[in-house]
């Protein structure tokens, strides 16, 4: 695909081996990722894993250092305004101006987006009970993400980019925002970039998922097929073995002798085969949560296994 | 752990909170401890410029009190007291807690204002008193107990502490001209009396202030708080949106930055006005100085306030770029272009802030009876020219001059890079005094340029080779800013057209005027 095409690339967010390091820590080890238009994509990682600084490299606020970034086909740090006035944000860190009411935060901010939805604009603020007299300083911490959140949905983005927008909020106002979030999901056209470290609700939104570890993917799938191809197996051989089974699609085998616990990504079928082979077999076979997978995933990773 | 032991571990905290400012405080005061010494006795002379050798010094005492202040008085967005939460909840009890950052604040600056006055004052010849310090206290004490006690109430309290600081430094100044002399004695028993009272309300206040944070009570003018919200509800109702980006930029642009500089020339005309009158009725020659003073006070405002202007946001510590505005789909070249025109805006508003002022005070409330005299003076020197155009003429210079000292520091302060920004403050506050200083020698003493030409005839050269590096500089930045596509042909065209015709008249003018 030529990504410097034009202005309705296939994807719009296309990301090709980004390289970012900040002094001599590398956050981000040659990324690639492709987000689709239309879906809502789940990023997901520990803290410190490179998801804002990857979400940073999207909105243009930091410069390449090696590899490519386009959103809607364009580079966000030569052409800002292009990138920009498509794409919402809402930030864990809120630091909305604190001398402005909301009212004029309102004001203000519908100056840049030709497409704002005034009425949409004060159906959101009625729907969080927001005073659009009450200055932004005085918001606790739930109302001033609730602003950010009519703020970034009121412009009516073609791009809608969240990170980590619950952190810290209590579960009515996370609630509030994932049902935003899915109603979004209805508005034709409209891709949202969730970044997260609370799966459950990566996995209650999201069409397709991007675990992130230590500044690489260390997965990329529809949420659906993760959950499909990803299974915990109980297993009991005949005789005890003194290394790990070698089972095919394993990534994380636990146990020893004769009893042994196995997640597997691929069908049970293929490990049973081998386990056969080995006068082994499948005692139970589990699929998992997306909370599981990436436990498994990284929990690995982090213990050195 | 005992009340005192609690005491020195807070002061502690304090000093550990600011220790990089002291010694940053401290740096200086070596310096100008040093640098006084070496400089000419001739540059202290000239009485117009005598104050500027007390600037570093008056800074050093408002960035300690200021340092010690900033550790109670927290600018979270979320946090409305004075106090950070933090503070609140250490086991120490409320006297003890105002009492150690009051006797802090006392003590920093009594040190600093001796350790002044010793080493670089009187070594270098200039004045230095006792007395005024305890106008500073008493200031110190006030300001910390208006911080506390007003802390939900920001402009209420910028407001009444700008008040209450031109009231006490008028109040100095009278004792010093009643005086005759700065080492005079000056302090009688009613001012003794009155700044004693001051400083014991103030006491009391911060007490009661900081008592009624720690348990969550606040307090509102007769409930306005309610009409503020009335009122703003029914002003934002009538407000349409804005007509363009740019438009809305500029408001916001104007609100958070560019306020600034007619405020502070608001405050410094009133001051000036309170000091002159008094000065006036005492000597009428003086009106020629305050005068001075007034139409000089919006340019030299504009030196220290266009290093905060020149930031993305004024009233934060550092130069970064929130997210709140990186995120907006604006460009490099509008941020600049929308922050000139502000400028522009503030410069205007202030000169018609002290040309209305300074008209007021002439017409209703000063003694004239010394300017027809320099009328003379002036006709003499400019016999074929209109004294009413010759003033407009010069009017427009410092206007120009202060748009000018307001935009100059923008490279630096957009570059988000933070020690390059305060080095550049530091490099063109010391430019903009130095210049001033030569001015007022050349002032009293005109053979002081030939004299230094004659000594060192390298200076010319060296000047030009200055200008030379400006101008290759700036056309540099032009073609990469125009290479990354941040400014377009029209904006580039549009500036060197502002600077060539804005340098033009000043050179002209001084031409003229020589």
């Amino acid at each position: 695909m030529d990504i410097n095409s034009g202005d309705t690339p296939s994807s719009v967010i296309e990301i090709t081996n980004l390289h970012r390091s900040f002094g001599g820590i590398q956050a981000l080890k040659g990324i690639s990722l492709t987000v689709p238009p239309g879906q809502v994509f789940g990023l997901v990682g520990e803290n410190g894993a490179g998801k804002t600084t990857m979400i940073k490299h999207i909105l243009g606020l930091l410069k390449v250092q090696s590899g490519i970034v386009r959103v809607f086909g364009r580079d966000p740090v030569v052409d800002p305004v292009g990138v920009l006035s498509r794409i919402g944000y809402l930030s864990e860190q809120s630091d909305l101006p604190g001398w402005m009411s909301i009212t004029e935060l309102l004001r203000y901010t519908q100056a840049w987006y030709p497409t704002w939805d005034r009425t949409h604009a004060d159906e959101l603020l009625h729907k969080f009970k927001l005073d659009p007299a009450q200055k932004c300083n005085t918001l606790s911490q739930g109302q001033r993400a609730k602003t950010g959140l009519a703020l970034a949905l009121a412009q009516r983005p073609d791009l809608l980019i969240l990170d980590e927008p619950s952190s810290g909020l209590d579960p009515l106002v996370r609630r509030d925002i994932l049902e935003a979030i899915l109603r979004g999901e209805a508005d034709k056209g409209r891709t949202v970039l969730f970044s997260s470290h609370l799966l459950d609700e990566i996995e209650s939104v999201s069409d397709k998922v991007a675990m992130m570890h230590q500044g690489e993917i260390v997965l990329c799938r529809s949420l659906a097929e993760i959950k499909q191809s990803h299974y915990r197996l109980s297993i009991r051989l005949a005789k005890a073995l003194i290394g790990k089974p070698d089972i095919p699609g394993a990534f994380l085998i636990e146990g020893s002798g004769k009893d042994w616990t196995a997640v597997i990504d691929g069908e049970p079928g293929r490990a049973q085969a081998y386990l056969e082979h080995i006068n082994g077999q499948i005692q139970r076979a589990d699929r998992l949560s997306l909370d599981e997978v990436f436990i498994a995933r990284v929990g690995r990773r982090i213990r050195g296994i | 752990m005992s009340q005192i032991g609690k005491s020195l571990h807070l002061a502690w905290a304090v000093w550990g909170a600011n220790r990089r400012g002291f010694t940053n405080v401290l740096i200086v005061l070596v310096l100008c401890a040093v640098v006084y010494r070496l400089i000419p006795a001739v540059w202290f002379e000239p009485p117009l410029i005598r104050l500027i050798w007390f600037i570093p010094f008056a800074l050093s005492l408002i960035l300690v009190f200021s340092f010690i202040s900033a550790t109670v008085d927290s600018d979270e967005p979320t946090v409305l007291s004075a106090f950070p939460q933090r503070v609140f909840v250490l086991p120490i009890n409320t006297l003890t807690l105002v009492s150690v950052h009051l006797l802090l604040a006392v003590l920093s600056v009594t040190a600093v204002y001796f350790a002044w006055g010793l080493l670089v004052l009187e070594p270098a010849g200039l004045p230095f008193a006792a007395w005024p310090l305890s106008f500073v206290l008493s200031g110190v004490i006030c300001f910390q107990a208006l911080i506390w006690c007003l802390s939900r109430h920001r402009l209420t309290r910028l407001i009444i502490m700008g008040t209450l600081g031109t009231v006490l430094m008028g109040l100095a100044v009278v004792l010093q001209v009643e005086s005759a002399g700065i080492a005079g004695p000056v302090m009688g028993t009613t001012t003794f009396g009155i700044l004693l009272g001051l400083n014991a309300t103030a006491c009391l206040a911060a007490g009661w202030g900081v008592r009624h944070q720690r348990r969550g009570d606040y307090w509102t003018f007769f409930g306005s708080v309610g009409l503020t919200r009335s009122l703003q509800r029914s002003s934002v109702r009538r407000r349409p949106p804005f007509s363009s980006p740019a438009t809305a930029q500029f408001w916001y642009e104007w609100r958070r930055n560019g306020i600034v500089l007619p405020f502070a020339v608001g405050f410094a005309t009133m001051l000036i006005i309170t000091v002159g009158s008094v000065m006036v009725a005492d000597e009428p020659a003086h009106i020629l100085l305050t005068l001075a003073w007034l139409f000089a006070s919006p340019m030299i405002l504009a030196v220290f306030v266009g290093q905060g202007f020149a930031k993305v946001d004024f009233w934060r510590g550092d130069t970064s770029l929130p997210v709140f505005l990186a995120i907006r789909p604006v460009s490099c070249g509008t941020i600049v272009l929308t922050k000139m025109r502000v400028a522009v805006m503030a410069t205007v508003i202030s000169w018609t802030l002290v040309l209305g002022m300074s008209g007021i005070w002439l017409a209703f409330l000063a003694d004239t009876s010394a300017l027809p005299a320099w009328q003379e003076v002036l006709y003499r020197m400019y016999p074929s020219t209109s004294l009413w155009a010759l003033l407009a003429l010069c009017i427009g210079a410092g206007m120009l001059i202060t748009w000018r000292y307001m935009v100059l520091p923008l490279p630096l302060g957009l570059s988000r890079r933070s020690r390059l920004y305060y080095f550049g403050i530091l490099i063109n506050i010391l430019v903009v005094v130095g210049i001033v200083v030569f001015i007022a020698i050349v002032a009293s003493r005109p053979t002081v340029v030939a004299e230094l030409l004659r000594q060192f005839g390298w200076i010319p050269w060296v000047l030009n080779l200055l200008i030379l590096a400006k101008v290759w500089l700036a056309v540099a930045a032009w073609r990469k800013s125009l290479a990354l596509g941040l400014v377009d042909a029209r904006h580039v065209v549009t500036c060197l057209a502002t600077w060539v015709l804005g340098t033009g008249y000043i050179v002209l003018l001084f031409w003229f005027l020589w």
